[in-house]
């Protein structure tokens, strides 16, 4: 095998996918494990070894079509008469080809050895190909175990404290990224992907939490009482004195007018990869009507089905927000529904349109409830200008934050599981 | 990470020496596999990495680790993922009880070995002399993880829907994949004297950490194509005809190619097949059909979907 192999893996890396210097070694090894004789089989090795998510299967796929297709005219000249790949000379993208000519040569005279020149004999080990003389394998193996040594050489180089610096910035500034603006759609799914890794990072924190919580303190009182009721003088049973979590049931109130849309829907996907830190999880959209979506919400598919969220019957998006008919409507319908352990999360920059703010209605809730959070999709210097009026309902509200960046949203989902 | 290189190929290795040898060997036992599942099982079992088998449910993912124990004759050591496995429940735990009572029993022989003391300073150094008694393998309890390491014989461990286990345990089990020992404070380093084969599996239903990943080879088993699934059947279900076999398979590729909300698995193919044939069918009628599709599906939606398609 030759550098053919690592400058594939360098595309692979450029095409987004996780590659490790570990897996690229284990790549290695699964190679010369198989040999080259099979292209079919080099795939599937290279895959097995590589891709670590069928959902990248494709890429990969695809770009081992491009980088590694025989070329005819060493196929003939081989005097092995399979079909000819898909793509014939001059689609690969790569230096090697540089130095080849294209003419094809004569099938029925082989090439003499001595005319194999460097690039071609390079591509012999790019390439699987039957892998009939026993030196060809002998040679790739003792190549594979330079390559394993450049590599070695390769990580202790690039380790440097400024790459590790750099990466550190890079997840610091992804963390800043504003989540309030358009993003090119294929940035989108990658920023859903970005928020659910986020939400699985905080709930193995309060996995911990809770499970720290469970264990309990050893109560060395208890265990002694427990031991002479039981009249034996060696206590048999350990006493624990656990704190009691409950889990949180968890309303969410969320407003997808258009201005919102955005935060509004990684707010949901938050909230959907949180849920099962919750008892329950309710949640209802609004414009200026509430809608509950929980059904849909419960196996909703980021980005895939905001379009039928969009369309939801009773959903008006073209409507004006109105969030005093929203919080007077909440009140009427869903006071019932409230308990001490009921958290009520709300989404919305309180844009009121000029209606009645009737921040009574909210007032009335968070007498029934445990606590209320307010994200504001907006930066704090934009608050209460033109018709927000956060000013009316912050007061009632438990903690009002404003939500326009990742770490934004990782504050409030920290927020949320707190109990 | 260059260990393995060094390790001499082991038996395992040695049987299932070539893709086409696993695909033959597992064929031998009624698994069907296709050239990728074969292609990753060669290489876990040569490169003694770990597989992390991912796909829809019912596909195969947990017989495959079955298949391989059955294979390789190795004892097939299982975890079971939910959500709160922890260490004790995985790895290890001190019998608590069954300490307390030993020490019961032996109170008078600690009577008389303490007998011979004057001071409590002298009685505590000589009790903790016998410590080690208590604290020995007579008193530990091994749970999977554990006993895939210690185990004498070849082992295949299955840890199955690791998805389900907290995202902390995925850590912990990390260093177990990596170097296959634990440290228990009281015995020591235990090591694990032939590597077991591991076998993960998952549903995505979350993503698993990179590091895992990292660590493992991965093979995505999908819904079969019709041919493999036909083949399936008619190995596993005797006295299928096979038209009705033909037909029972070209159904079910039909109806997933409806976005159900539970598409229908192998083994509920299987399962149906069965039903079936205990049923004496010979042909597959729409009454036929309506009245046995809820061994097939599972939701009345799904149901009532499936049946508009069938119609059709």
């Amino acid at each position: 095998m030759t550098p053919r192999l690592v400058a594939f893996i360098r595309l692979l890396r450029t095409q987004g996918l996780p590659l490790s210097v570990a897996e690229s070694l284990d790549a290695l090894h699964s190679v010369s494990c198989v040999g080259l004789h099979d292209r079919e089989l080099l795939r599937l090795t290279l895959r097995t070894a590589l891709v670590k998510s069928h959902q990248d299967f494709a890429t990969f796929d695809t770009l081992f079509e491009r980088f590694f297709t025989v070329p005819r005219r060493r196929q003939r000249r081989r005097g092995h008469p399979q079909a000819p790949p898909s793509s014939g000379v001059g689609q690969r993208p790569t230096p090697q080809q540089n130095g080849l000519p294209t003419t094809p040569v004569q099938p029925t005279q082989p090439m003499p050895p001595a005319s194999l020149h460097r690039p071609a004999q390079e591509l012999r080990h790019d390439s699987p190909e039957p892998a009939s003389e026993e030196a060809t394998q002998a040679q790739a193996l003792q190549e594979l175990a330079e390559l394993e040594q450049a590599w070695h050489e390769h990580i202790a180089m690039t380790r440097s404290p400024q790459e590790l610096a750099a990466s550190a910035h890079a997840e610091a500034q992804r963390a800043q990224t504003r989540i309030d603006r358009p993003f090119p759609p294929d940035r989108l799914a990658d920023m859903y992907r970005e928020v659910e890794r986020l939400a699985a990072r905080l709930l193995s924190r309060q996995a911990l939490r809770t499970r720290r919580a469970h264990a309990g303190r050893f109560d060395l009182r208890r265990t002694i009482i427990r031991g002479l009721r039981s009249g034996t003088e060696v206590p048999f049973t350990l006493a624990y004195r656990r704190r009691k979590i409950s889990k949180l049931r968890l309303i969410v109130l969320c407003d997808v007018s258009g201005s919102v849309w955005q935060v509004s829907t990684f707010l949901l996907k938050l909230v959907q990869t949180l849920q099962i830190a919750f008892a329950s999880v309710r949640s209802l959209v609004f414009v200026h009507t509430v809608v509950e979506v929980s059904e849909l919400f419960r196996r909703m598919r980021f980005p895939e089905d905001l379009e039928s969220l969009r369309h939801y019957p009773q959903l008006n998006l073209f409507g004006l927000s109105d969030f005093g008919r929203v919080f007077y409507q909440f009140s009427q319908d869903f006071l019932g529904e409230l308990t001490r352990d009921t958290v009520v999360l709300i989404l919305g920059d309180a844009r009121n349109n000029a209606f009645d703010p009737q921040a009574w209605a909210l007032g009335e809730v968070r007498q029934h409830c445990r606590r209320i959070l307010w994200l504001n999709p907006e930066p704090r210097r934009e608050w209460n200008t033109g018709d927000s009026i956060i000013a009316a309902y912050a007061p009632i509200c438990d903690q009002v934050l404003e939500c326009w960046t990742l770490e934004h949203l990782a504050q409030a989902a920290d927020l949320l599981l707190q109990t | 990470m260059t260990s393995h290189t060094s390790l001499a190929p082991s038996p395992a290795a040695r049987q299932l020496s070539s893709v086409a040898s696993v695909i033959e060997q597992f064929t031998a036992v009624d698994y069907v596999c296709n050239k990728e599942t074969a292609t990753a099982v060669f290489l876990m079992v040569q490169l003694q990495r770990p597989l992390l088998v991912e796909g829809p449910p019912g596909v195969g993912k947990t017989e495959l680790a079955k298949v391989l124990a059955q294979t390789t004759e190795a004892q097939l050591i299982r975890l079971q993922c939910y959500e709160g496995l922890d260490e004790a429940k995985a790895l290890y735990e001190w019998e608590y009880s069954k300490q307390l009572l030993y020490v019961q029993m032996l109170k008078e022989q600690l009577g008389t070995l303490l007998a011979t003391t004057t001071s409590l300073n002298d009685a505590v150094t000589l009790l903790q002399r016998q410590e080690s008694a208590f604290f020995s393998r007579h008193f530990l309890l091994p749970r999977p993880l554990l006993q895939a390491i210690v185990a004498s014989q070849r082992t295949v461990l299955l840890i199955d829907e690791i998805d389900r286990a907290d995202q902390e345990f995925e850590a912990f089990l990390l260093e177990i994949l990596s170097d296959f020992q634990v440290s228990i404070p009281e015995l020591g380093t235990l090591r694990a004297t032939q590597r077991p084969l591991v076998v993960l599996t998952s549903n995505a239903t979350r993503n698993l950490s990179e590091a895992l990943k990292r660590r493992c080879f991965y093979l995505y088993i999908d819904h079969p194509t019709s041919a493999t699934e036909l083949q399936i059947v008619q190995r596993k279900v005797p006295g299928l005809d096979s038209r009705l076999a033909t037909n029972i398979v070209q159904f079910v590729q039909r109806v997933r190619q409806l976005s159900l909300r539970k598409p229908p698995s192998i083994s509920e193919t299987l399962d149906w097949a069965l039903a079936l044939v205990v049923l004496g069918a010979s042909v597959l009628s729409r009454e036929l059909i309506v009245k046995t599709l809820n061994i097939l599906l599972k939701d009345k939606d799904d149901i009532a979907r499936a049946l508009r398609e069938a119609g059709r």
